[in-house]
């Protein structure tokens, strides 16, 4: 036997106050009477045994400090140590995550699929097993814990549904192997569409409720900002993915709205687990409402299906501009940007440093802050020297000029739509990008334009002059840059929290009636919400829009759940489990204190009361 | 000063007898408003009273033949004369020890009850006698007669010795007045014997008795509703016995309807033997519980 709550044992100590009430207890009050006559008449009903007399101070005392063991023993929660005799217990793995509202061609989702192989499951188990539920999506809740109560845990089942959350396979492994612990035998039994990888330690038999030929295709990113150098326009990027598990190639429709009107319509033509990336240019006025809605013929999960969001209202990021000597061709990309309603600038010059107003983005040209400033990202143009996390090495001279610039890393997002074709440009320093920076453009074999994080902190560093490189490439392609440089660095300041798409279970800090544009899995409703204010966490799928005119979206987007996975030709650990065998009837350790502390109340009532030992 | 006079001064102090003297005289106007002569009988006997003629029939006494008569009339005649009875007095008290502890009120009270008694049979000449009751039966006093003997009854009341244990069918079987010493007796004393039934048995016994028989019995009110609660250890005076109880306030409801039982039990046994039975408090106002009692129909209040 262990105790969970050892510390509870201490309580022990509680045993001294009855034993010095029984040392240094009041002696009866003696009181002479002229005869015993009546008294004894009166005590005949309650006359005491002779035995019991003998052994009353005694038994009084004892029966009192065994049921403060025995309570103090309740309290520190014992289980039942391993045993031959020990019949076990289960802990089932429902997964509720979204993959599982996948429904077959009668419409049964593949949550009341593995429900049914539970109850299956669960009816089979001999009774002295004891089960737990635990219930996983991005979290594993704990429904049921170490409980005999079938009826219970039936009861708890029916009432589980799919919830529009990404599994979080490791969190529940976690919980399980937590609760494994506490019983010696005890089997995990995961009902979910796909098995976890990492269950090898444990005693695990995954039961699958997976569709035998599922066809999916769904969302499975999207993110939505404003155009940086252009007024009233939008780009949304959406990636489409056909799950890997489908048994053919699919042709899903994207059909986007702007204001209730369609905008665009795209049909894409997908392979199985193959992805397509959209980037949806919208002419449209913050505010307005727009959707995205996925149509593919045979689909049998509508969650990733669509996108609803609002048109951002975004504040202008503040930007901090301190240059020794500033370039021209950074001027004037941040002056268009300053137009376009994108940025505000506090322009200084490194005698201003440091600066009493908190930028959300830094820019330095060719000058660079010593102490280095770590509480803001940053964009360092053409640096002069090494500081904090800028290690350059200044090249002598007017510079190196290069004839062109190779794109290392064209997806990344400060290189979005920035073409590097035809670009002409003139190095003036040596990066040294180390294990934090990511190369973006090369020239010949240095590169001139990196970004990563280094602690936290987000950082883009340019090691060319615009003004001394070709200008007729460099004029449409460096505005771009700086603005995606800009947008990717404050892509966590709150300038840009509306601009992000959160997910189901994400925390959202809004008080009081939130109007959603809601999609169900099959379409979008218009509904509200009431908050009470505090951090809630969000349940729905769709945009969402409170009295402030703060807007947010919430979407599945979600690749793991997108493939929806198919039932494999035989489940690999189904039959690896020992079955288990009807073990000894009290296993219980509670339900043992529970029983002897109440018999020993019984006795200690009728010895006592009854018995009225005087 | 000794404890016993202590005592005797606490019991029958100089008021106490006073009150004791105007009562029997308040006794005595009022019998003698009712009633003429003291204690006639219908029996004749051979005091010097006349009291009627009877023919002569023979095998009778021919010296009470009236000669002067038979030489008027020629018949012959006897002289009856009055006969005049002497009353006994019997005081029976109680001195078991339940009768001084813990409530020593019993004993002053059946003390004073047993003088006064004992002081109205001396001022109407009758012969009275003293007895102490516990394991047995005791002459405390020869019969005494004439008021100046009441001193010699309250220096033995006062040396009554309270102790021991009750026997009352023992000690009802011993006392046996002769049919000589015809009288009435009166037993003070609560009447807790060994057993519930051991009154009623005893009571029946006395019933053999030759006389009027009252019974006193007194009580302090504590003994019918005990003021104990909770856990006690009980101390019986008499034999020392200790017993627990844990009491709560409805065993002693059970206790008092017990107690009075009891009382009722011995009021009907007296009273199916035709014999007076009286319950006194021992916080009770003397007087007026004496007073009670000869109310009740003594012939000791008819004599005085």
């Amino acid at each position: 036997m262990r105790f969970l709550a050892p510390h509870l044992l201490h309580l022990a100590w509680l045993a001294l106050i009855p034993l010095a009430l029984y040392l240094f207890k009041k002696k009866a009050r003696r009181v002479p009477v002229s005869t015993l006559l009546f008294f004894r008449s009166l005590a005949r009903e309650h006359q005491e045994s002779a035995w019991l007399r003998k052994i009353k101070k005694w038994l009084s005392l004892l029966l009192t400090l065994l049921m403060l063991f025995l309570i103090v023993l309740a309290l520190a929660r014992p289980v039942g140590e391993a045993g031959a005799d020990s019949p076990g217990a289960v802990v089932l793995l429902m997964d509720r995550s979204a993959s599982m509202a996948a429904r077959d061609e009668k419409g049964r989702t593949r949550l009341e699929e593995a429900r049914q192989l539970a109850r299956a499951k669960l009816k089979s188990l001999p009774e002295q097993v004891v089960v737990s539920l635990v219930a996983c999506d991005a979290k594993a809740h704990v429904l049921l814990s170490r409980s005999r109560n079938r009826r219970e845990c039936l009861r708890l089942l029916d009432e589980l549904s799919p919830r529009p959350l990404t599994l979080r396979p490791d969190i529940a492994l976690v919980t399980a192997a937590r609760l494994a612990e506490l019983e010696p035998g005890t089997q995990v039994w995961h009902f979910g569409d796909r098995p976890f990888e990492s269950g090898a330690d444990l005693a695990y038999q995954f039961h699958s409720a997976a569709l035998d030929a599922p066809l999916n295709a769904g969302i499975t990113a999207f993110q939505i900002r404003p155009a940086p150098l252009a007024h009233d326009r939008y780009e949304a990027f959406v990636k489409v993915t056909a799950a890997p598990a489908n048994t053919r190639r699919v042709t899903s429709t994207l059909e986007v709205t702007l204001a209730g009107r369609l905008a665009q319509l795209r049909e894409l033509e997908l392979e199985p687990g193959e992805s397509s990336a959209l980037i949806l240019p919208l002419e449209g006025v913050k505010g307005q409402r727009m959707t995205v809605q996925l149509k593919t013929p045979g689909d049998c999960l509508g969650w990733d299906d669509a996108v609803a969001a609002v048109l951002p209202r975004s504040r202008p990021l503040v930007v901090a501009w301190v240059a020794e000597n500033a370039d021209p061709f950074t001027e004037l990309a941040l002056t268009s940007m300053i137009e376009a309603g994108r940025i505000e600038m506090l322009r200084g010059t490194p005698a201003a440093w440091p600066m009493s107003d908190k930028p959300d983005v830094y820019v330095f040209e060719q000058w660079l802050p010593d102490p280095w400033p770590a509480d803001r990202p940053a964009i360092v143009l053409n640096p002069p020297k090494s500081a904090g996390p800028v290690q350059v090495r200044r090249l002598t001279g007017a510079g190196l000029p290069h004839e062109s610039v190779r794109s290392a890393a064209p997806e990344h997002p400060v290189l979005f739509r920035v073409s590097s074709s035809r670009l002409a440009i003139t190095q003036t320093g040596v990066l040294d990008t180390g294990a934090s920076l990511e190369p973006l453009w090369m020239a010949g074999s240095e590169p001139v334009l990196a970004a990563g994080e280094v602690e936290g902190q987000r950082l883009v560093v340019s090691a060319f002059s615009p003004a001394r490189s070709e200008q007729l490439a460099l004029l449409p392609a460096f505005p771009l840059m700086l603005g995606n440089a800009l947008y990717w660095c404050a892509e966590q300041a709150a300038a840009l929290a509306e601009i992000q798409t959160r997910h189901p279970g994400d925390l959202l800090e809004e008080e009081g009636l939130l109007r959603w544009t809601e999609w169900d899995g099959t379409r979008f409703l218009e509904t509200t919400e009431v908050l009470q204010g505090g951090v809630t966490a969000i349940t729905r799928l769709g945009a969402w829009e409170n009295g402030d005119d703060r807007t947010g979206v919430s979407a599945l987007a979600s690749a793991a759940e997108t493939s929806v996975p198919a039932r494999a030709t035989e489940d690999s650990a189904s039959a690896s489990l020992p079955a288990f065998a009807a073990g000894p009837v009290f296993r219980d350790w509670p339900a043992i204190l529970t029983a002897t502390l109440l018999f020993l109340l019984l006795l200690e009532s009728w010895l006592f009361h009854r018995k009225a030992v005087y | 000063m000794s404890q016993a006079a202590l005592e005797r001064e606490d019991l029958f102090d100089a008021a106490f007898l006073d009150r004791l003297r105007s009562l029997a005289v308040r006794l005595r106007k009022r019998r003698a408003l009712s009633r003429r002569g003291a204690q006639s009988t219908p029996a004749t006997g051979f005091t010097r009273e006349f009291k009627d003629y009877r023919h002569y029939t023979p095998r009778e006494d021919y010296r009470a033949i009236d000669w002067r008569l038979y030489a008027r009339l020629d018949k012959l005649f006897v002289r009856l004369y009055e006969e005049t009875q002497e009353l006994n007095l019997h005081v029976l008290v109680d001195t078991s020890a339940s009768m001084a502890r813990p409530f020593g009120e019993k004993r002053r009270q059946a003390l004073r009850f047993a003088v006064a008694l004992a002081y109205l049979g001396l001022a109407a000449q009758q012969r009275v006698s003293l007895y102490s009751l516990s394991d047995t039966v005791r002459q405390e006093l020869p019969p005494l007669r004439g008021q100046g003997n009441i001193e010699k009854v309250i220096q033995s009341a006062t040396r009554l010795d309270f102790g021991g244990l009750t026997d009352l069918e023992r000690g009802f079987t011993e006392f046996r007045p002769t049919r000589q010493r015809y009288g009435v007796i009166f037993v003070l004393s609560d009447f807790f014997g060994r057993d519930v039934n051991t009154a009623s048995h005893a009571i029946q016994r006395a019933a053999a008795w030759p006389g009027e028989t009252h019974f006193v019995q007194i009580l302090h009110p504590e003994e019918r509703e005990p003021r104990i609660e909770g856990e006690v250890e009980l101390d019986e005076v008499e034999t020392g016995e200790r017993r627990r109880f844990w009491l709560t306030r409805r065993d002693v409801q059970r206790y008092s309807e017990t107690f009075d039982a009891f009382c009722d039990t011995l009021a009907r046994e007296c009273a199916a033997h035709r014999m007076d039975f009286m319950q006194c408090g021992a916080t009770e106002p003397f007087e007026d519980r004496f007073l009670d009692l000869l109310n009740r129909g003594s012939a000791l209040a008819g004599g005085v």
